[in-house]
């Protein structure tokens, strides 16, 4: 079947998916985008977070039929330009990024949290992250950059 | 593809149950938390998927005679942000489920339709003496729920029925749910326990997750608790550490635990026993505060 | 020299880290790839009698299935390659989870849907799955590695007779997986009788030494590339059977196949921390002074190899006891092999800090002062003095920061409401290896550097720490030099294993940015074009780019200047072989235990390291969170868990293999005496990344004793043995 999604503001098509693939193979095998990672295919995990009409989904647990005519968001189409979003800073600035495996979907994790709720607390933003597995950083910076970019979030809305 | 496999999207729920009477093994799919991972490991391959994320009436609520008809495919975050007062034993079980992406897409109806005995909503379901709306094209029933559940993996649900809702009684006293897992999120219960009291008709509900080949009501501690609460001295210290201990003896002796890879049966029926007494210490405190 | 080294700068590989921009070893893109599926052996032992291939053919896509009676002869390779047979070259089957048959189709999905419909039949054999059933079986394997596996030193059997306090205690650990989010991907592509591998590798230059051995091709017609790793753990140090099939395989059918294992296939596919067993005995005299230790280790092995990889190390040369005697033994059983898992040394340690916990209880001497008691402050197993050693600095330094001395040492004494209050802490240890390793060093027209090393980014920062000790010895800004990894086209360097990359990576780095600057003041001082001309060479200095005259400021000339005067680029190499030793910490835990529902959490960690030089703060401080993060795994729920009867893995997933999530860690509190080590070439500095975490086990055991009263002695410590 042919699905047609708009991916980080990009209309995309896709032809001949079988109507068992995950949004996360249409993602990665067939529309050249291999941010979003397959790792458990079982949403356990969290690499391969994306947002599907703003809100993060793991990306191997939505049918790609079920995608059909929405818009899908990714770690490549978070920053503009050159730039980076202040999340994406956040993570580089604090050290939050070891191997990086589980940062794209880390990062669109996060991105959701600091600008549903820039004034999360601690027990709240570990809970935003726990679908997010790590198993290089033990969290601790991970949580230092969501603080980060938060706070910045907080200060543009005062 | 050889096997091939058609993607059915209806619009509305009439074309929905049209779509299932004539693909009875057509797959409902939804948040996709069960079927998306069976269909990435393989492990079966149907002859069509049945998406019901485009069906309105399956994604909405309303109150209706005091009770709430919630729809099967409503995300368990928005039971979480929108429901807390009025089914707040299902909301705390819901704020456990998966993870946050999970709990975005994910809803009862499928919880029901795996009929897991892990699955996180069913004890407050079952607290609470909710029934299950099925529907097909031969009309629609209701099964309550501690009638739903035949076996692991196995429901009340004909081949081609949908869950289409639940319906859920509106709160008449404190409910409590709690969860016990190996790590702090994002984990399948170990074991899981839900209580409802209703202060009017001085009844009390359980349901035990996770410790039998169903999930399970204690009626026995039901009816011991309903007997025995000072319904009339609703006060924190009116209720005995006696009771409490009999209560959660009651609700561990109902449970049917394996061991597995999860937990020891042993350990299960021990913390049931605490999490039941905790959570009716929890609820009787609420009852004497309001 | 502009100060670079040891500040905390921000990842170098960041950027294309958060954009999504990073090639993993499954991203690439290869024109006309296919897509290998493996099939797995669902028995542990016997023989295949029936392959059906006919009906995964017959579906459309499929290009090949190739299973033992077509895929051409491979030699079994040697270290790193762990398995003592290649699949697919007979009938026989050694392990649950074998490749019997690999798959090949246009796209991953076909490829999988086929590899679901070969029909194996096998005449199965009862197998053996766990160490309880065949103890009376264990043996003293012999070398391996050229290492024995029994150590003595003094005489163990009768100081222990003649110790006036002795603790005997058997400690256990279970089966571990490494899980690294990334799967293991490999993609082979030929070009005739050269081959090119996208690896996901620990080890490029290990890996090419495999892969030559096992289809007899010269190294240099083989090229790893790994650019990025989404982690290994150890699980992609050796080189696996995947790899090899594969690129067997992309030859037989002429295209490029991709193979990824699947998350339940890296349960039977790429190693895992042996199962164990441990029998300890101490003696001591009654002032703490060890005596004797006697500790024999079962581990897990297979009928097909016999590595024991989680060595009784820190037995042998953490503390100064003059009689010690170690045998690792092992038992055969039908299991896939085990390996090398990140800080393996754990394993053994975690009975030794938890012996020792025992003996001070058991003394009425403080745990921390044991440990002081026994300092070894020379290798007491050679001898030989420390070129450097501050381990009782780090004692010191985690015990005041935590607070230790506010500790009541009765169990069960500290209290917050219901809930009990425990610490406990443990000595962290673990050897590093230095490998000999190459660099290049390449000073463009433009002025800029690039270094090449065939070493590789696992995600601890080494394109961050190597271009930070470039830049400062070239002085040159960061961002002027480019460092290049995961390709065996560069000089072969070190694996990102065994704690050994900084180690053995930087003394080349050093040397060559050293002799690069070195070469480039020279053409600049012998160029009447240059304002540094006839300036001594040894009077000019580099600075952001700049080359200034001591003394002179005003007359400077650049890099950029003097190499585009040159016309061509300078090229120099960096050769050095570091030795190998030991880093040093201590760690400090506070657990808080429900005994309502026997709940437990890791509330508080302090940690001191003695890693000689720190080359870059922050990416030490995150190996620090990330081990005391595995060891949290280690001692709380890690554990594989494998059918008795079938010796099948019954948890292989993440949903029922649990690891840790962001709710289960404390914020962790660490300390560094960042001193030099005198015999490091690597600016002194030691390596480091496996040494946090290997206390944090018997740290967290210790204090939950001192919590409850209660001596768990075999990990995971679940709420069920917590009861």
């Amino acid at each position: 079947m042919r699905v047609t999604i708009e991916v980080n503001g990009e209309r995309r098509t896709a032809d001949d998916v079988w109507p068992g693939e995950s949004l996360l193979y249409v993602l990665r095998e067939r529309l050249g985008l291999p941010g979003a990672k397959n790792a458990c295919e079982q949403g356990e995990c969290g690499s391969c977070t994306v947002y599907l009409d703003d809100t993060p989904v793991c990306a191997c647990l939505v049918a790609a039929g079920q995608a059909e005519g929405r818009s899908v968001r990714t770690v490549e189409g978070l920053a503009g330009g050159d730039g980076l979003d202040p999340v994406q800073e956040a993570f580089v600035a604090t050290g939050a990024v070891q191997c990086g495996f589980c940062t794209p979907g880390l990062i669109v994790a996060a991105h959701e949290l600091v600008h549903r709720d820039p004034g999360a607390t601690d027990a709240e933003i570990r809970e935003a992250l726990a679908g997010n597995l790590c198993r290089c950083t033990g969290y601790e910076k991970i949580l230092d950059a969501v603080r980060l970019a938060a706070a910045k979030k907080a200060g543009e809305r005062a | 593809m050889v096997v091939s496999m058609d993607f059915l999207r209806p619009a509305s729920l009439a074309e929905a149950l049209e779509l299932k009477a004539a693909n009875p093994d057509a797959v409902p799919i939804a948040g996709g938390t069960d079927v998306m991972v069976e269909l990435n490991f393989d492990k079966r391959r149907p002859a069509a998927l049945l998406d019901l994320g485009r069906v309105p009436e399956l994604a909405t609520w309303r109150a209706e005679n005091g009770r709430v008809r919630l729809g099967a495919t409503v995300p368990y975050t928005r039971i979480v942000d929108e429901l807390g007062d009025v089914l707040p034993g299902l909301a705390m079980a819901a704020r456990t489920v998966g993870s946050p992406q999970i709990r975005n897409r994910a809803g009862v109806g499928g919880n029901l339709g795996s009929a897991s005995p892990a699955g996180d909503a069913h004890p407050p379901l079952l607290a609470t003496g909710a029934d299950v709306e099925v529907a097909s094209t031969r009309g629609t029933r209701t099964v309550p729920i501690g009638e739903f559940f035949l076996g692991p993996k196995r429901s009340a649900l004909a081949a081609d029925e949908l869950v289409t809702a639940v319906l859920v009684p509106v709160a008449a006293g404190p409910q409590q749910f709690a969860k016990v897992g190996t790590r702090n999120a994002m984990v399948i219960a170990v074991c899981s326990f839900g209580l409802a009291l209703d202060t009017t008709r001085r009844t009390v509900g359980t349901g035990i997750g996770s410790a039998g080949p169903v999930p399970l009501r204690a009626a026995a501690a039901e009816d011991f608790a309903a007997e025995v609460l000072p319904w009339d001295e609703p006060a924190a210290n009116t209720l005995t550490d006696d009771t409490a201990k009999e209560f959660g003896e009651l609700v561990a002796a109902a449970a049917r635990p394996i061991d597995d890879v999860r937990g020891s049966a042993a350990y299960r029926r021990h913390a049931l026993a605490v999490l039941a007494r905790r959570t009716l210490r929890w609820a009787w405190q609420d009852v004497s505060g309001r | 020299m502009t100060g670079l080294v040891g500040r905390g700068v921000a990842r170098v590989d960041g950027r294309a880290k958060v954009t999504g921009a990073a090639r993993y070893a499954a991203d690439h893109e290869i024109p006309g790839m296919l897509h290998g599926h493996l099939v797995l052996s669902t028995v542990a032992r016997g023989e295949i009698t029936e392959l059906d291939t006919s009906a995964a053919l017959a579906l459309p896509g499929v290009v090949a299935v190739l299973t033992h009676r077509d895929l051409p002869p491979l030699r079994v390779p040697s270290f790193p390659y762990l398995k003592g047979f290649v699949p697919m070259q007979d009938t026989r089957v050694h392990h649950s989870g074998q490749p019997v048959a690999h798959v090949v189709a246009e796209t991953p999905e076909q490829a999988r849907e086929a590899a679901n419909l070969v029909r194996v039949r096998y005449r199965a054999e009862r197998p053996t799955a766990h160490l309880a059933h065949a103890l009376d079986e264990a043996f003293l394997p012999p070398l391996f590695r050229d290492e024995p596996n029994e150590f003595v030193r003094g005489d163990a059997g009768a100081a222990l007779e003649a110790a006036a306090v002795r603790v005997e205690q058997d400690y256990s650990s279970p089966m571990m997986h490494h899980n690294p989010i990334e799967p293991h991907s490999s993609t082979a592509v030929w070009d005739g009788n050269s081959l090119t591998l996208y690896e996901s590798a620990q080890g490029i230059v290990f890996t090419r030494r495999v892969v030559s051995i096992a289809f007899d091709l010269p190294e240099a017609n083989i090229r790893i590339i790994s650019p990025y790793l989404g982690g290994g753990f150890g699980a992609k140090g050796p080189t696996w059977s995947h790899t090899l099939l594969n690129a067997a395989v992309a030859r037989e059918v002429g295209r490029p196949v991709r193979v990824t294992l699947t998350r339940a296939q890296m349960y039977t596919m790429n190693g895992h921390r042996a199962e164990y067993r441990r029998n300890l005995r101490l003696g001591a005299t009654r002032e703490g002074r060890l005596t004797a230790i006697v500790d024999t280790s079962t581990a897990q092995l297979t009928r097909t190899d016999h590595g024991v990889y989680n060595t009784s190390e820190s037995t042998l040369r953490l503390y100064d006891c003059p009689n010690v005697h170690v045998r690792q033994l092992g038992v055969r059983l039908d299991l896939p092999s085990s390996s090398y898992m990140r800080s393996p040394e754990t394993t053994a340690h975690f009975g030794l800090e938890t012996a020792l916990d025992e003996l001070a209880h058991e003394l009425g001497v403080d745990p921390v002062e044991l440990r002081i008691r026994n300092h070894a402050s020379a290798d007491p197993h050679s001898g030989e003095p420390y070129s450097s050693k501050h381990l009782l600095d780090c004692y010191r330094i985690a015990a005041r920061a935590f607070g230790w001395a506010r500790r009541d040492p009765r169990p069960g004494s500290m209290r917050d409401g219901n809930v009990r209050v425990g610490w406990g802490m443990a000595t962290e240890t673990h050897t590093f290896s230095a490998i000999q390793s190459n660099v290049e060093l390449t000073v463009d027209v433009d002025g800029r550097a690039t270094l090449r090393a065939a070493t590789q980014e696992i995600g601890t920062g080494t394109y961050t720490v190597i271009t930070q000790v470039a830049a400062d010895e070239l002085g040159m800004p960061l961002e002027h030099v480019t460092t290049l990894l995961g390709d065996t086209a560069y000089p072969d360097a070190a694996l990102s294993a065994a704690s050994a990359t900084v180690a053995s990576v930087i003394g080349p780095v050093s040397q060559a940015a050293q002799d690069a600057r070195k070469a480039v003041i020279a053409l600049a001082v012998a160029d009447p074009r240059s304002p540094l001309h006839g300036v001594p060479a040894e009077d000019v200095v580099a600075e952001r780019g700049y080359l200034f005259a001591r003394g002179d400021r005003g007359r400077r000339d650049s890099y950029r200047g003097a190499l585009a005067r040159h016309g061509r680029p300078v090229i120099v190499t960096g050769s050095r072989l570091n030795s190998s030793g030991h880093s040093y910490g201590a760690v400090f835990v506070e657990v808080r235990f429900d005994p309502r529902l026997a709940t437990l959490r890791v509330s508080r960690v302090v940690t001191a390291y003695d890693p000689g030089r720190v080359l870059n703060h922050r990416t030490a401080h995150g190996q620090v969170i990330g081990g005391v993060t595995w060891g949290i795994g280690f001692a709380l729920m890690e554990h594989t868990m494998v059918d008795p009867h079938t010796a099948r893995v019954v948890n292989p997933n993440l949903s029922t293999y649990l690891v840790p999530v962001s709710a289960d860690t404390p914020s962790v509190e660490s300390f560094f005496v960042d001193r030099p080590d005198k015999g490091s070439t690597a600016l002194g500095a030691r390596g480091f990344g496996e040494t946090p975490g290997t206390g944090v086990p018997a740290a967290i055991g210790n204090a939950i004793f001192h919590a409850t009263g209660r001596r768990l002695r075999d990990v995971p410590f679940t709420r069920d043995k917590l009861l």
